[in-house]
This record gives structure tokens, C-alpha cells and sequence, in this order.
């Protein structure tokens, strides 16, 4: 039985090209299990395309999209500048303790790593001026990510939700 | 669900066999002993055969729901009846109850023979001869004993005898039906227990024991009309059969429509449908007692082995569902195969030896009852429920196999995975869920979201969680059912991981260490061939994704697709071109939206398939793109030479031509194979080099250089061989010239990775051969050919830099530079827009554009241009320089209602020969006046009126100013006036341009007179008309006598001139337009002044005023009203500075005349002294005649008095009274001697002016009756009205 973790958070332009991808724990980069993930997550395109007339809002919590088989599930955001954000779970393997053992992650837990919009802000600039064209270099903004997808392997569902919580206010403060 | 027998999964319905119906079936399902010891049902009677029959059959075959169990979901659910139907002909076996005794032979030797055995079924686990003795579980022959052989109901179709009316006959066919339906009925006629047992064997024994309902229908085939006894007789057979009427007899009559035998079929399903329930209800029943007595039934032969109390218990149990199922009750039949599956768990699966047959068999129970279990909870759709079950088999399973040692790292085990997915996939496809519908809009998940733009929701992927779970209920995604095509995604990355599996087989291995489950030995396994099932499991996939418009998704799974066939390809050299097909639409979504890491794997493959395939045109765009280094990484090893990527390869018969727009379409050309065009629907090609354009300003003169860079930069990797074209053309659109650069090696230049190459004066021109298509339609045919170095090494950029002279204005933009590359290999042309496009990659920088300045091999260095567009340029018109001057013959401004005369010069400043018209427009002319004609005079001599060009033909440069004069009347009021003088010329060498220049000159109009008008009365020199003569008149006009008083009044027109020219007023006239009077109206008359004057000069210093007397008479002497003259004043006049000119007239107008009405009035006037006075009068002496008239018809007494003033005495009458008789006047006359008044120097006394001063006389006229005061009016020159009143002019004498 393991906790879920995440497994790759990939951040995704307006004109659907990926701005960051990074997979949990580090592989090297173009091993074939990061390109399965970016399979994965461009797959994950036509759900967001699919149910976005619903979405009246610019920034909106998807949630799940699919999981993608008893392991991994794909969960989505969208920000109000039309980039993507999709969070791929492990939820660990199987129902290995049987039973609910493994069924793990709500939605409430995985909202905590809506927090992630702290640090889309210094990105908001670039994504705005650039057309949109290259992945994300920024060393700052790929190391909050990578502390993200690591921290969140171990943060319980109640301590999520108030740094989720906090995280956000912090991060509405910053616009301000 | 295939790799599981059959009936294991097959959805249970009631059996419905139709004897008497149809042809004899020609295969029976296989069952031991069935025609052996099965009960045979028989009858001589014949099948019926009428169409009636034949159509009732079709009926009940359309009611058939042996097939599409799940299509009928719905009527099931509202309890409709849903039957398996056999029709079976007429004779039919039903399977037997127990399996033949064991002949003694088979029985081991030492084994006692109890003296009584115990038959059992052929198929039960106590029947030696059963596949499960002695401990199976359960078999499919079971199952299949229920679905296909031992029917709910027994259904007889008999025709009654209807040919003949004769009743003997009828009685023996009656009797005969009888005999026949008792025969039959007798076989599921319930019989007591002890028979059925005691006497198997015996040939007496007529009943099966099987408790099926038992039907009869009789069909007529005539009329109860055509044979009257017909319902005695049916109801003679009912008493004689022992049936009831409508509930297991039925009858059919004759002649029925094709509705009324559906409607029958209808009805008579629904009747039996209870009756079959009940009968499933019945052997529920037997089933649980058997389960409840809790004791192993003895064995026929006992066996060491058997079968333990809790494995006859799962058996029970998996009957009792089974019996439910068919019974549609799926939550009973839900909680049975739970117990079953728990027992399978807990106690067979441990007890049974690992790795036996047995326990491979419960396995596949367990596989069977899950299935069973899921389909039971997406039938109540508890999709979560279904999901979760699914996922708990998969983890016990993976827990026993691991604890048996075998583990799941097999490819049994891979197998069984992509099996068990697929299995899903298919129970969820097959049910058809509403959830999962794509077409209706079903998911009541979001109504409150508010609808979607359309109003559909998108297609569900999966289904969400059932209401009944709770939400303290963890439920994780994984627990949520997802749409068919995950499972079959799945299940195919199962299969691909059971190929791989299997290539670790060695050959060496043990079958024994390998999980079997339902796959073949290693040593097949390691050659079977999975690719096919792989294909079509993503094939199926890929269908239900599609479907979803999940189209990336789709995207992956044909690039999987495409990989399968590819490993497949080297055995099949087709497949190569087949996953090429498949490569080639999916590289397009990930190349747009940049998804490099992707499209850089797709890309790969598509070269290698290119290769093997043949398909040059892909391998050279693939390696095209591959060589970009700023998105795809470098591939160690790989030859990065495009103009080498097909050397060596054998595949490539043809040599391909490519076309490769930038924009859009893509395709391919094989000249050979008559210019087949393949589509190839790239939206843009990722290039490994970049092209701008830029003009250095975005705006030039028509005969200036036009300067323009091209610069290409190579974003290639490091180890690429240089990119060379061997040709590159530079389309525009506008005038400019196509620019095409021809490729001449040269020597290796420096190493600088930014180079500078001008072109500059080295382009000659060419004409396109007429057969070649234009780039675009403006283009003009000839372009510009230069030799260059047209090789692009890796990072280098190059600046190509032209310079053009364009004759022509208008504008001009680059639209595409075509990047043609000749080998021996392929053509490539590569059309770069240069007007839209914005390659993906390329990272925009502040500027619009850059400009390079620097020298040829000198050091470099980048400029910005601000340019909106650098890449289009405005060719703004040659200037001209032809000098146009227009002078006009007067000076200052033009006044109205003359000749306007303009003097132009031209003046040829180009270098040559100019050949030079010019066209005349006048702006701003009144709108009420015609636009005059102009008049050309050229050397004195008038040319005549020209409408649009005045010719002024060749003009050269060295020539004197050519001059012209232009004439024309100017307009008769003033109006700001500009003339537009348009010179339209070109040269001598060049007539395909036309050149124009204008002048613009402003040309004010103004009215040369300005004029003050002063009216005023006069007193009239003539004697009033007196009473004697009154009768008389002064008449004279024209016959009619006219009475009134004439008054005469004198206007005063002050004229001087506000124009820049002095003008000379030759002549004058004043015509009266119009006398406005009440009464009997007036006249008027002007009085010619007694000593006309010649002319009068007037300038702008000195007004000059012009006196005109008018004389107005009323007609009748009682016409006191008021009156007033519309007079103009016309003037002929000319302008000082021209004294030859012809006259100009000019009208002005003169504001209305009043003349108030006649009352009594006082007129001062100014008497001069007499000429004939002998003394002449001192100067300051002044002679003041005051005339009071009384034009009235009363008598009026007037009181005068003159008041005393500091600026003189005055002699005459201080206070007199006058009288006066109607119409008539006196005259007071006053002398005034003014005093001096001592004048300081520069200070000017009040009221004075240069050279005399005014008085204020002020005389009271009052009259006496009405104590009215008279006003005094001036009355002659040198009087006038002032604030004070009445004042004089005295002349200073100094």
C-alpha cells in the first residue's frame, strides 16, 4: 500500500503546447517513461477541449479527467490566461492492501496542489509577451515545481487544505 | 469474454422451445447422452407449414432475444417478457435427468459396489463420467443444459383438421391431436419423486420430471364461418388435454393479419412469461433446499477425492444466481454470485492443488463469476460498484498467484490482464449505457452547470459515482468506470507486455514454472504472433475514443498502431507504407501544438518507414525537420546531410519532387507517375532555418534604390553538413521584381557565422518563359537573376542584400521565398512565406524587423526597424520637377465681375525632354454661378476652350520658362477662390510613367465696393399743391392722374474701395425695382443730377459719396402710409492701374428705402448764402431754414422755439406760434453766428472734426393741439442727427 503521490505535473499554453513538464520522481530527460507522460497529458487535451463550453469562468478546477489506469490519474486545472495545468497522481499500485487500502486521493486533497498558481505568477509575464512558443527555462519556477510535486507525496489531506488555503491567499496577495 | 466458454458468459433468458414450428434443427447442442438417455418428445403429426405458421414463426423470431441480450435492457427492466426461442420443428429431446450406470468394468478393481448407486446427472461431479467427477466445481454443460435444452416452457403448435367438413373424418384427426398433445404434455407433467427414481431405466416411464410449463396453440386454417363446429371441437381437445384456455391453451384463427399474429405472439409471451419465472423460481427452490440440507450427496461410485460441503455449497450458490439471472432478478442473483465468489476464494482455491486442472477450472469460475457479478451491477447501473468489483478481482488474483508462487511477472499473467480488461470493455460496450451514449445528451451530472454552447454535454469518459455511495465513502479514481476505450488501451499495453514477456521465454524453460492460465505453453507462446489481437484491440480502442472526440488520444493510439505494424513490417514490406499513412496525420497535431519530444518519436519513425517504404518525399521532410536543433535533440551517429538523406536507399524507385508550401498544403509530386498529387495536409514544416525580409525603409520614391535584405539563418544542429540550395527565389507582390539566386559554390569565405553578401548591382533581368506559372497574378513576367553562394552552414546566418530602382508607384510586399533544392536524389522546393508566416520556434524580438549594417566581410551589426510590416514596402510616386508658377496680372486681390487674366510658367527641370499638359480646376466657386470657360492665350494669341488638357507639348529642359496666360470672368459675388493648376507630363524616354505635379494658388474674390447709405428728406423745391388746383395734380404718369404730395428725399451712397487697386467708377446708375406702398401705392422717380460728374476715382483712403434725389409722390393725397423703394446701384467701373481695360459692372445691392408715413415734420436745412448777395455774409454766419409741413387734413398750431446755445446766436423768431392749414408748409429761417472756439494745438474740442465742428441747434416744435414735440430732421446737406439731436455742420474758417 502507498500513499498517492504525484507523478508528473505538466503545465500547458493556451495554444495547447507544453510549457513544463516534470515527472516525479526525476528521470532523465526523453527516457521513454517521460514521453509516456507526454503522451499522457496531451491526451488529456481533448477532455479539456471537451468540457470546456461548460466552463463559464476562465479559472476553473476540472478536476479529474481520467485516470488512466489503476495507477496513475490525470487531474486538470485551468487558469484564467487559458494555461493548463494537469497533475498526474499515482494513487499507488493497485488495491495492493485490498479492500480501500489504496483508494486514496479526493478531490479536496488534490486541490491543495491548486497552489501551484503561486507560481504560475512570475510566469504570467512571460506566457503574456511571448507568442507562446518555447518550454518554460525559468530555474526558480522549475524548482517550485519539483518542491511541489515532492512535498505534496507526503502532505495529509487537513494540512493540504489549509497550505492549499494559505498558499492561494499568499498567492492573491502577490497579484494585488 | 471469448477465451471463456461460451455459456459461461452468455446472458441468461428464459427458454422458449416451439415444437411444431420451423424445420428440425440440424445441429443440437452437444450433451452427453442426449440422444442416448434423452427423453425423446415425438409426434406423428406434422410440423405446420401454412403460411400463417410460417409468418407466426417469424414473429416470435423477431421477439428472439437469444442474441442481443442487453439491446432489450429496457423492456426487461419494465418486466416486458424476453425469451430464448428455439423452434425446434416438431420432435425434440430433452436432455437426460441421470447418466447411465457404470458398466462394472470401469470400476477399479478392490473398490466395493454398494449395493445400491445413486445415479446422478451425466453432467454432475458424482457421475463418473462427467468431465468435474470427481471434485469439478461446475461446468458449462450445465449451463448450457438450462440456456439451450431444458426450456421454461414447452410450446406445441398443432393445425387443427380443417380440409373437410365431414365430421367422422374431424372427430379422427381431433382424436389423433389429442393422442399427440397428451403424448407430449405427459413429459413435463410433474410427477411424484418416488416414480422418477424407481424406476429409472424402465421404458414405461413417460414423464421426464422435468417441471416445464407445457403449451399448446392450435391453428385453423379455414374460418369458423367455413367450419362451423370449430369451436366444440377446440373446446372438445381443451377437455380431453386437460388444458385451460388462453393460459396454456391457445388457439389462432384463421385468416389472421400479420398485426393480429404479432399481437398473439405478444400476448402469448407474456402469459407463458410468468409461467417461466416460476418454473426458474421452481429450480431456485430445489436448488437451496439441496444447499440448506447441508449434506454431500453420496457419490454413484465413491471416490477418495470429492468434492467438499463447501464446494457443493459454491455450486449451489452459482446455480442459485444463475437461476436469478435467468429470472432477471439481478441484485438476488448479485448477492449469490458474491457468496459463490467468496467461497471460491476461501476454500477452493486453497484446498485445490495449485497449478492442477481443478484449480485452473476455478479459476476460471472465479474469472466467470466476477463477470457474472459486474454485468449484475452495470444492469442496476452501479458503474463505481461494477468497476471496484473488477479491481478486486484483479488484486486477489494477483495475491493468490503470488502466494502460489508463479507470481504475475508472466506472460500468463500479462495475458490474463489484457483479457480481464478487454472483458470490461466489453461488457460495458455491449451494454449499451446511457452514460456512456455519445449521441444523447443522458449525464444528469451537470444540469446545473448550465448547458454547454449547443447544449450538449460532452461525451461522459466516465461515469460518476452512484448516488448510493456514501460521501464519508472514499472514492478514488480509479473506482469510477471509464468508457470502453481505456479498457481496450489497456488491455492492448497488456498484450504488448505479454509479447514482451514472451521473448524472454527460453527454450530451455519449463512449462511447468509458466502461469497456463488460458495461454499456450512457452514454446508456442515464443513464436505466437499477438501483433493482430494488439492491432484490433487498439483498433477497438481507437474506434470508442474517436467516437468521443478524444482526437489525441486517437493521435497516440495510432501511433502505437503504427509502431505494431512497423515491428510487423520487416515480414510484411507493405506494412511499411501503412504506418507511414498512420505517422503522417499524427506528427500534424503534435507539430502544432509544438509537442517536440513527441513529434520528434513520430518523426523518427517516419523516416524509418520512409526508408523502407520508399516514400523519398517523407524520409527528406522528417530529416528536414529533424535537423532543427532548437526542438529536437541530436541523435548521436545520425549523418545530418539533407541533400544525403537518400543516398543509399534502394526503396526509392522514384524521384521525388516535393512541394512544400508553408502555409498549407504539402504535396507530393512524382512526375513520372503523371503528376499524381498525394495531399499531404501539413500545416507548416518545422525548418531548421529561419527567412525574414526586410526593406530598409518602408517607404521610397519611384525611381530611388530600393535597398532589401534577405536574411536566412540556419538553426541546424552542430554536426549537420551545410544546408545548400541550389536555388532560392524572393516572390513579390506589387511591381517588384522576382529575385532569383542561383547557387555557384565559392571559396570557402571566413568563419564568421554572420555573413553579408551583396547582391547589390549584380541582378540581371530575365523573362519568365510564358508556359511557367506567375507567383502571384500581380508579378511582373521579367525577374532578376544573380549567382550566388547559396549554402547554409549549421548556426550561420547569412544577409543577402539587393537594391532595385522601381519606376512605378504603388506597393509592394515579399510574400515567399521558395527554397529549391536539386539533388540526384529528390527536388525539394520549400515556399517560405514571408508575409504571414511566424514560424513556432522562432522567439520574437522587440523590433519588427533588423536591419544589418556593415560592410561585405566587414563586422556586423544589427539595427532595429520600427516598420509595422518590414516586409512590405509603399513606392511612393517619382517627385516632379517640372516648375509650374501662376501670377496673377493684378496685384492684391481679384474683385467680382472682372476678367481674371493669370500669367503661368513652366519650366522643364528634369534632365530631359518632357512631353507636358496641364489641367486647370477652379475650387471654391460660388455655387449659384456657372464655372466660367477658360481662356488660353498663348503669345497673344487666344486658343480656343479645351475641356480637360491644355497641351503645352515638348518642353526641354534647357528651354526659358514656357508661358501662358489663362483668362476667365471672375464671379459676380466674392468667394474664396483657389485655382489648381495640374501639370500631367512624362518623359520623352520613359511613357509608360506618367508624372503630375500641381500647384495650388489662392485666389480671393472680393467685391471691390464698400458702401455706406444715408437716406435722408429733402425739401422739395416745387410749390405743394395749393387748394384751387388741388383737382388737377401734379400727374405724370402715364395718363393716370397722380394727387399725393411728392417729397423728395435725397440717397447718399458712400463709396470707397476695400480692394488692394485703385478703381475708377466711369458711370453709374441707380434704376428703381420697386415702389412698396399701401393705399393707392406710389411712385418714385430718381432726379438726374443737375451737373453729373465725369467719374469717380476711389481709393482706399477717401470714401467718396455719391447723392442720388428720389422724388416719391402717392397717388392719392389721403394715402398717409408708409412706403419704401427697392433701388440697386450699378457701377461701371475699371481698375485704375488698367486704363484700357473694357468696363467691369458691378450691381450692388442698396438696403430697402423707408419712407415713413406722411405726418407733420420739420426739415432743417442748410441755406447756403445767395451768389447774388452783394455783401457778402461774415464767415461764421449760418443760414439754418427750418420748414415745418403739414401734409394732413387738420388745421395744426405749432409752438416753435429756439433754445438758447453756448455755441452761438442766433438770430430769427425765439418763440413764435405757428399755424398751419392743411397741406401746406412755412419756412422759418435763422441765422446762426457760431463762436470761434480758441483751438489748442493737437487737442481736439468735442464734437470736432478736421476743419469744422457740429452744432446742436435745438429748436422745439411742439404741437399744440396734441402737446406732441416734432422731431427735426436734416434736411439738406451738411445736417445730420447725432445723440443730441439735430446737428450742424460748420465750416471752420481758419
Amino acid at each position: 500500500m502507498s500513499t498517492p503521490k504525484i507523478a508528473c505535473i505538466a503545465l500547458i499554453g493556451r495554444n495547447n503546447s507544453p510549457l513544463h513538464l516534470h515527472t516525479f520522481p526525476q528521470s532523465p530527460t526523453s527516457s521513454p517513461s517521460t514521453l509516456k507522460y507526454h503522451f499522457l497529458t496531451h491526451a488529456t487535451l481533448d477532455v479539456f477541449q471537451s468540457r470546456l463550453p461548460l466552463k463559464s469562468n476562465g479559472d476553473s478546477d476540472f478536476g479529474l479527467l481520467y485516470s488512466i489506469d489503476e495507477e496513475l490519474a490525470a487531474y486538470g486545472w485551468l487558469t484564467n490566461t487559458g494555461v493548463k495545468i494537469v497533475v498526474v497522481v499515482d494513487v499507488g499500485s493497485g488495491a495492493g492492501g485490498g479492500g480501500g487500502g489504496g483508494l486514496g486521493v479526493k478531490d479536496g486533497e488534490l486541490k491543495g496542489t491548486a497552489y501551484i498558481r503561486l507560481v504560475c505568477n512570475p510566469f504570467y509575464e512571460l506566457g503574456a509577451g511571448g507568442a507562446g512558443g518555447g518550454m518554460i527555462t525559468s530555474k526558480r519556477f522549475v524548482e517550485e515545481v519539483k518542491r511541489i510535486g515532492e512535498g505534496n507525496t507526503v502532505i495529509t489531506r487537513r494540512t493540504a487544505a489549509s497550505h492549499g488555503v494559505s498558499k492561494l491567499k499568499s498567492a492573491d496577495d502577490m497579484t494585488m | 469474454m471469448d477465451a471463456y466458454p461460451a455459456e459461461f458468459i452468455t446472458h441468461e433468458t428464459p427458454l422458449l422451445v416451439l415444437s411444431g414450428l420451423g424445420e428440425p434443427e440440424i445441429e443440437t447442442p452437444e450433451y452427453p447422452l442426449l440422444e442416448e438417455g434423452g427423453f425423446k418428445t415425438s409426434s406423428q403429426l406434422p410440423p405446420i407449414t401454412t403460411s400463417a405458421g410460417v409468418q407466426l414463426l417469424e414473429c416470435f423470431q423477431r421477439l428472439d432475444a437469444s442474441s442481443g441480450v442487453w439491446a432489450g435492457r429496457a423492456e426487461r427492466l419494465a418486466k416486458s417478457p424476453a425469451f430464448r426461442i428455439r423452434a425446434i420443428g416438431r420432435n425434440y429431446t430433452l436432455p437426460p435427468r441421470k447418466a447411465t450406470p457404470p458398466a462394472p468394468e470401469d470400476l477399479a478393481v478392490g473398490v466395493d459396489i454398494p449395493p445400491t448407486r445413486a445415479l446422478h446427472s451425466p453432467i454432475s461431479p458424482l457421475s463418473p463420467d462427467s468431465s468435474l467427477y470427481p471434485d469439478g466445481v461446475i461446468s458449462n454443460l450445465w449451463l448450457r443444459k438450462h440456456q439451450l435444452l431444458l426450456p421454461s416452457v414447452f410450446a406445441c403448435f398443432y393445425e387443427l383438421y380443417t380440409e373437410s367438413n365431414d365430421g367422422n373424418i374431424q372427430n379422427l384427426r381431433d382424436n389423433e391431436l389429442i393422442t399427440s398433445i397428451n403424448a407430449a404434455k405427459k413429459h413435463f407433467s410433474p410427477t411424484t419423486g418416488s416414480t422418477i427414481s424407481a424406476s429409472i431405466g424402465s421404458d414405461e416411464i413417460r414423464s421426464s420430471g422435468y417441471r416445464s410449463k407445457f403449451a399448446v396453440v392450435l391453428m385453423s386454417d379455414k374460418s369458423a364461418l367455413s367450419s362451423p363446429r370449430i369451436d366444440d371441437r377446440l373446446s372438445y381437445i381443451k377437455r380431453s388435454t386437460n388444458l385451460t384456455s388462453n393460459a396454456t391453451f391457445f388457439f389462432v384463427p384463421a385468416n389472421s393479419s400479420a398485426v393480429e399474429l404479432q399481437q398473439f405472439a405478444l400476448n402469448f409471451l407474456s402469459t407463458l412469461y410468468p409461467l417461466a419465472i416460476e418454473y426458474y423460481r421452481d429450480l431456485s427452490k430445489h436448488s437451496r433446499r439441496k444447499r440448506n440440507k447441508g449434506s454431500v450427496p453420496p457419490p454413484t461410485i465413491p471416490s477418495s477425492r470429492a468434492l467438499s460441503q463447501q464446494a457443493w455449497n459454491l455450486r449451489y450458490e452459482f446455480k442459485l444466481g444463475i437461476f436469478a439471472e435467468f429470472r432477471q432478478e439481478m441484485d438476488i442473483a448479485a448477492r449469490n454470485y458474491e457468496t459463490a465468489y467468496e467461497k471460491l476464494l476461501t476454500e477452493v482455491f486453497e484446498t485445490t492443488t495449485s497449478w492442477s486442472d481443478r484449480w485452473t477450472q476455478a479459476r476460471l469460475l472465479a474469472d466467470i463469476t466476477i463477470l457474472r457479478l459486474i454485468r449484475c451491477h452495470l444492469w442496476g447501473e452501479q458503474y463505481t460498484a461494477a468497476k471496484r468489483r473488477w479491481s478486486a478481482h484483479v488484486a486477489h488474483m494477483t495475491s493468490i498467484l503470488n502466494r502460489k508462487g508463479r507470481g504475475t511477472e508472466t506472460y500468463g499473467f500479462a495475458a490474463w490482464m489484457s483479457r480481464w480488461n478487454k472483458c470490461l470493455g466489453e461488457l460495458i460496450q455491449s451494454g449499451s449505457f446511457p452514460v456512456f451514449n455519445v449521441s444523447v445528451p443522458a449525464s444528469p451530472r451537470i444540469p446545473m452547470l448550465g448547458v454547454g454552447i449547443d447544449g450538449i454535454d460532452p461525451p461522459a469518459i466516465y461515469a460518476p459515482p452512484e448516488k448510493q455511495i456514501s460521501v464519508s465513502e472514499r472514492i478514488g479514481p480509479q473506482d469510477l468506470l471509464h468508457h470502453a476505450g481505456f479498457y481496450y488501451l489497456k488491455a492492448a499495453e497488456f498484450m504488448s507486455l505479454r509479447v514482451r514477456r514472451a521473448k524472454r521465454i527460453s527454450v530451455s524453460d519449463n512449462a511447468d514454472s509458466y502461469d497456463l492460465y488460458l495461454c499456450p505453453p512457452p514454446q508456442e507462446e515464443s513464436t505466437a504472433d499477438h501483433n493482430s489481437s494488439q492491432l484490433s484491440l487498439l483498433s477497438l480502442a481507437r474506434r470508442e475514443f474517436d467516437s468521443r472526440q478524444q482526437k489525441r488520444m486517437v493521435d497516440s493510439i495510432t501511433l502505437q498502431i503504427a509502431k505494431l505494424k512497423m515491428s510487423k513490417a520487416p515480414r510484411n514490406e507493405n506494412l511499411w507504407g501503412e504506418a507511414l499513412k498512420d505517422l503522417r496525420p499524427v506528427a500534424r497535431i503534435y507539430r502544432k501544438e509544438g509537442w517536440w519530444e513527441v513529434l520528434e518519436d513520430v518523426l523518427w519513425n517516419i523516416v524509418q518507414c520512409g526508408r523502407n517504404a520508399g516514400e523519398g518525399g517523407s524520409v527528406v521532410i522528417a530529416e528536414l525537420e529533424l535537423a532543427c536543433s532548437s526542438v529536437f535533440k541530436e541523435r548521436k551517429g545520425w549523418r545530418y546531410d539533407l541533400s544525403r538523406s537518400l543516398e543509399g536507399v534502394e526503396t526509392v524507385k522514384v524521384k521525388p519532387t516535393l512541394v512544400v508550401r508553408g502555409g498549407d498544403v504539402v504535396s507530393f509530386r512524382s512526375p513520372p507517375i503523371q503528376m499524381k498529387i498525394l495531399q499531404y495536409n501539413t500545416r507548416l514544416i518545422v525548418l531548421p532555418f529561419t527567412a525574414s525580409y526586410c526593406f530598409e525603409a518602408p517607404k521610397v520614391h519611384a525611381g530611388d534604390p530600393i535597398i532589401s535584405q534577405l536574411v536566412i539563418s540556419s538553426d541546424a544542429h552542430d554536426s549537420a553538413a551545410p544546408i545548400v540550395f541550389s536555388e532560392l527565389k524572393i516572390s513579390y507582390e506589387g511591381n517588384l521584381r522576382t529575385i532569383l539566386l542561383r547557387h555557384t559554390s565559392s571559396s570557402p569565405g571566413s568563419d564568421s557565422k554572420i555573413n553579408k553578401v551583396s547582391l547589390r548591382g549584380k541582378v540581371q533581368e530575365q523573362i519568365h518563359s510564358p508556359d511557367e506559372p506567375l507567383p502571384s497574378p500581380t508579378s511582373i513576367k521579367s525577374f532578376l537573376v544573380a549567382n550566388t553562394d547559396l549554402s547554409l552552414a549549421p548556426g550561420e546566418t547569412k544577409i543577402y542584400e539587393f537594391s532595385s530602382t522601381l519606376r512605378e508607384a504603388g506597393d509592394a510586399k515579399a510574400i515567399c521565398a521558395t527554397f529549391v533544392m536539386y539533388t540526384k536524389d529528390f527536388e525539394l522546393d520549400y515556399m517560405v512565406m514571408l508575409d504571414t508566416e511566424k514560424l513556432a520556434h522562432t522567439a520574437p524580438d522587440g523590433g519588427n524587423g533588423i536591419w544589418w549594417v556593415g560592410e561585405e566581410g566587414g563586422l556586423l551589426k544589427k539595427n532595429p526597424l520600427r516598420a509595422k510590416e518590414p516586409g512590405a514596402l509603399t513606392i511612393l510616386p517619382r517627385p516632379p520637377k517640372i516648375e509650374v508658377t501662376a501670377k496673377s496680372a493684378v496685384e492684391g486681390e481679384l474683385y467680382v465681375n472682372e476678367i481674371v487674366k493669370i500669367e503661368l510658367a513652366v519650366e522643364n527641370g528634369e534632365e530631359e525632354d518632357a512631353i507636358v499638359d496641364i489641367g486647370l480646376r477652379i475650387l471654391g466657386w460660388p455655387v449659384d454661378d456657372d464655372l466660367p470657360s477658360v481662356t488660353w492665350i498663348s503669345d497673344g494669341v487666344e486658343a480656343p476652350a479645351t475641356a480637360s488638357l491644355y497641351p503645352l507639348g515638348k518642353l526641354s529642359p534647357s528651354a526659358p520658362p514656357t508661358r501662358r496666360t489663362i483668362c476667365f470672368p471672375s464671379p459676380s459675388r466674392p468667394a474664396d477662390c483657389a485655382i489648381e493648376i495640374t501639370v500631367h507630363y512624362h518623359l520623352v524616354s520613359d511613357p509608360d510613367t506618367p508624372i503630375h505635379k500641381s500647384v495650388m494658388a489662392e485666389m480671393p474674390i472680393v467685391n471691390p465696393f464698400s458702401t455706406a447709405f444715408d437716406f435722408s428728406p429733402r425739401v422739395h423745391p416745387d410749390p405743394w399743391p395749393d387748394y384751387f388746383s388741388l383737382e388737377e395734380g401734379t400727374g405724370w404718369e402715364n395718363g393716370k392722374r397722380v394727387l399725393g404730395i411728392i417729397q423728395q428725399w435725397c440717397l447718399t451712397v458712400t463709396l470707397y474701395t476695400t480692394g488692394g487697386g485703385a478703381v475708377v467708377v466711369e458711370n453709374w446708375e441707380l434704376p428703381v425695382h420697386a415702389v412698396e406702398s399701401g393705399g393707392e401705392g406710389s411712385v418714385c422717380r430718381v432726379i438726374p443730377d443737375e451737373t453729373p460728374k465725369e467719374s469717380l476715382f476711389l481709393d482706399q483712403v477717401k470714401p467718396t459719396s455719391l447723392p442720388f434725389t428720389l422724388d416719391i409722390q402717392k397717388r392719392s393725397l389721403e394715402d398717409r402710409s408708409a412706403a419704401s423703394i427697392d433701388v440697386t446701384l450699378v457701377l461701371h467701373w475699371r481698375r485704375n492701374s488698367l486704363p484700357s481695360a473694357p468696363l467691369s459692372t458691378t450691381t450692388l445691392t442698396v438696403p430697402r428705402l423707408p419712407v415713413p408715413p406722411s405726418e407733420p415734420r420739420v426739415l432743417a436745412a442748410v441755406v447756403h448764402p445767395s451768389p447774388t448777395l452783394t455783401q457778402p455774409l461774415p464767415a461764421n454766419i449760418l443760414t439754418i431754414r427750418y420748414t415745418l409741413e403739414n401734409p394732413t387734413n387738420y388745421f395744426l398750431t405749432f409752438n416753435v422755439l429756439m433754445e438758447a446755445n453756448e455755441a452761438f446766436a442766433f438770430s430769427g423768431p425765439k418763440q413764435i406760434l405757428v399755424q398751419l392749414l392743411p397741406s401746406s408748409r412755412v419756412e422759418i429761417d435763422y441765422r446762426f453766428f457760431v463762436f470761434p472756439v480758441p483751438r489748442e494745438k493737437g487737442v481736439r474740442s468735442e464734437g470736432g472734426e478736421e476743419g469744422g465742428r457740429w452744432i446742436n441747434p435745438g429748436l422745439r416744435v411742439v404741437d399744440r393741439y396734441f402737446n406732441k414735440m416734432l422731431r427735426v430732421s436734416p434736411g439738406s446737406e451738411g445736417v445730420g442727427v447725432g445723440k443730441a439731436g439735430l446737428m450742424v455742420w460748420f465750416k471752420e474758417v481758419e
